[in-house]
């Protein structure tokens, strides 16, 4: 039996990493929040979309505590987990994720964290875990997909950081000298003999 | 394809926070297979120099050692960074091959995998981090894993954005 602290740590990451991925989409214009911003069509409210799938399902079925959302369709061939439709609103979306953690940590404070569960994506014999993998498994997905907002919100408008709490206004001419600077060190630098 | 080499081989605690950060750091190499040298070393945000392939690599090895020895073990800090320039890691990455900071990196995390191996979960670390807390291994094995997977996320982007390969 792992103990009641570790649940909690994992717990405060789960949260605090769900904020950091809404975040990411603070102040966007509709249209930038969903257009594809990679050649694969990624882009920010398609990665709430999916990340908020994601946990109903870890968090729902696989403990036999299906959520109550209508999900959208699992891993489809047309990807439509991961983006959003024209009648879906930015508001819906981030309405379903924010429900879904209620859900989710209702599965999470009521149970331990050894109860079993079925994932029945995961192939035979590794369809059968507990509580504890399934919150580092989300955790570690839900961060990943944080850090793919990291990148697209950059990109968008320079906007950075790894928590709202962390984030540093734009200073354009330091950010201009810092970049100079480094510019200069690669084009004096000897070729790499890889 | 589902992966399922994130699923551990056996449920105990240990078990599980070392292989989900194996897996991460597993990640993080596979996210490198086949890049060209040149791509490795190419920064595409026009506000992050710093953020290349090569660079995100030899941060997270030297993410590593600030974690497991300095802050667990209590050692001098010897990392690459200084006051003046704290994210110096990531700006000499390239000035080496990609394959040697990979390298580098993959010998450094079996020295850590015993490190690991030889001390509980429950040990303090040597060094207070800021707030004044002595955090425990476990503590350190779920960071540097939250730390490698959002990095993860930038490698998954950086590496689609250079060649348009993408993938687990």
């Amino acid at each position: 039996m792992i103990d009641e602290f570790a649940k909690d740590n994992l717990h405060g990451r789960l949260r605090r990493d769900r904020k950091a991925l809404l975040w990411k989409l603070d102040g966007l214009s509709e249209y930038d929040a969903r257009r594809p911003l990679t050649a694969t069509g990624t882009n920010l409210l398609g990665l709430v979309k999916h990340v908020a799938t994601v946990e109903a399902r870890y968090f729902g079925e696989v403990f036999d505590r299906p959520s109550p959302e209508p999900l959208p369709r699992w891993q489809d061939s047309d990807g439509s987990e991961l983006w959003a439709t024209e009648d879906e609103t930015s508001d819906q979306i981030i309405g379903f994720y924010r429900r879904t953690w209620e859900h989710s940590d209702a599965t999470i404070n009521e149970l331990p964290l050894d109860a079993p569960g079925h994932v029945p994506w995961w192939p035979e014999p590794f369809a059968d875990t507990n509580l504890f993998a399934i919150m580092v498994h989300v955790l570690g997905e839900s961060i990943r997909h944080a850090g793919h907002a990291d990148i697209l919100r950059e990109g968008l408008d320079g906007r950075t950081g790894l928590r709202a709490e962390h984030e540093q206004r734009i200073d354009k001419e330091a950010r201009a000298a810092h970049c100079a600077k480094i510019e200069q060190a690669a084009r004096s630098a000897a070729p790499i003999k890889a | 394809m589902t992966r399922i080499d994130d699923t551990p081989p056996a449920w105990d605690e240990r078990t599980q926070l070392t292989t989900f950060l194996d897996y991460a750091r597993d990640t993080a190499r596979a996210k490198c297979d086949g890049v060209s040298a040149e791509n490795a070393r190419k920064a595409l945000l026009p506000g992050s120099p710093l953020m290349t392939m090569s660079g995100v690599i030899n941060h997270l090895r030297w993410v590593e050692y600030y974690w497991f020895q300095v802050v667990f073990l209590g050692e001098e800090d010897r990392g690459p960074w200084t006051e003046e320039d704290p994210d110096r890691e990531m700006r000499i990455a390239v000035d080496f091959p990609l394959t040697q900071l990979l390298d580098e990196y993959a010998e450094q995390s079996a020295h850590y995998r015993e490190l690991v191996a030889g001390n509980g979960l429950d040990r303090r670390a040597q060094r207070a981090v800021r707030n004044g807390l002595h955090v425990d291994l476990r503590w350190i094995l779920l960071h540097l894993t939250e730390e490698t997977a959002r990095h993860n996320g930038h490698l998954d982007i950086l590496r689609e954005m250079l060649d348009g390969t993408t993938g687990d």
